[in-house]
């Protein structure tokens, strides 16, 4: 691919990103999720186009390279909610191990079931963790980091939709514990909906997609051995 | 939209801290290569990261910016690995329905759990009832 294509793969990619954000900004909901409008339109335009995934990756690896940092950098809503979290540290740990676990096996279980493909299976595994640390046990398990990615989105967008409604049928009305299944569960999209419900549930949910992203990397690389 | 002085200086504070977290995220990748068990290295640099502003031998002012900054726009940089996902068109028009069901059920089961268990375990901590008194704490 030339410079020019290459060009177009980067500006494009911004430039979508940019305009999906600014959709996002005027009709907020998890399905205008800047990520969900931008890629669909990317895949279109590269199928529409002579560019295959290869080039598009490495066109675009200049943007690929502030996962790493940016990933680091959710020490700090870890760190400023750090207090809300402990505060209730036994249901807090309790939340998340046995939520992680439970939808950890779920998803083994289940694509087993269903007769999903092994690679896919151990991404599933792997999408309650938030996508830019699934993307990065991705390879550790042997699994696609683009599918990883992808279920990971899925799962944050599916728990902040029906999450409300879930919670609501349980009869789930505790704050801290909605905002920790949020954000434990589905990550940063649903912490989005935490948010929207109320100031604790945001704080609790930020800080929970941080500490549960850290439990499931270094769990599931050592649970999936085991179970599969 | 004019970029000033303090636009200029604005600008450079937050690229000097995104450099620091680039750092802090190059360090922890070698050192996880290091362990004795496979970890991502982005994972011990988020712990690296907390510990580092929890013992305050970081100030949280010297990356705060950056750090919001990048986490802001963390979706932009998961757009070249979902584009990925473009690979996986023959086997979602086989398994795509079944791969929904799965996604759905399993993070429904997620959600319940982890709000039941963490609703049980303030029960029994406080024995009283957490539903009405957490909203004002």
């Amino acid at each position: 691919m030339n410079s020019a294509g290459a060009l177009f793969c980067a500006g494009l990619t911004l430039a979508l990103y940019a305009l999906s954000r600014a959709i996002n900004a005027r009709y907020p909901s998890p399905i205008t999720n800047p990520v969900v409008i931008t890629v669909p339109c990317i895949i279109l335009a590269l199928l529409a186009s002579d560019i295959d995934y290869a080039q598009y990756r490495d066109a675009t690896s200049f943007i690929a390279l502030l996962l790493g940092p940016a990933t680091v950098a959710l020490a700090v809503p870890l760190y400023k909610h750090r207090a809300v979290l402990s505060a209730h540290a036994a249901a807090a740990i309790t939340g998340m191990v046995c939520g992680g676990l439970a939808t950890v096996l779920a998803a083994i279980a289940l694509s087993g079931l269903l007769g999903l493909n092994a690679e896919i299976a151990r991404a599933m595994s792997i999408k309650s963790a938030t996508a830019p640390i699934a993307v990065q046990i991705a390879p550790i398990v042997a699994a696609d980091a683009s599918l990883a990615a992808v279920l990971a989105i899925g799962t944050g967008i599916c728990g902040a939709v029906l999450g409300p409604w879930i919670l609501n049928a349980c009869s789930i009305r505790d704050p801290f514990s909605r905002g920790l299944a949020y954000g434990s569960i589905s990550h940063g999209i649903g912490t989005v909906q935490a948010a929207a419900e109320g100031e604790l549930q945001g704080a609790v949910s930020a800080a929970a997609m941080s500490f549960s992203a850290v439990l499931v990397a270094l769990a599931v690389p050592r649970l999936l051995p085991v179970l599969a | 939209m004019s970029l000033g002085r303090t636009g200029l200086r604005s600008a450079a504070i937050i690229a000097g801290q995104i450099v620091l977290l680039a750092l802090i995220s190059e360090a922890a990748r070698r050192g996880a290569a290091l362990l004795p068990f496979p970890v991502p290295g982005s994972a011990i640099g988020l712990i690296v990261l907390y510990l580092l502003l929890a013992t305050g031998w970081l100030p949280l002012p010297w990356i705060e910016r950056g750090a919001a900054l990048l986490v802001r726009h963390l979706g932009l940089f998961l757009v070249p690995f979902g584009v990925g996902f473009m690979a996986f068109g023959d086997a979602m028009a086989t398994q795509g329905i079944a791969l929904l069901v799965v996604l759905i059920a399993c993070t429904a089961l997620g959600i319940v759990v982890t709000g039941m268990t963490s609703v049980i375990s303030r029960h029994l901590s406080h024995g009283a009832r957490p539903s009405r008194s957490a909203v004002n704490e």
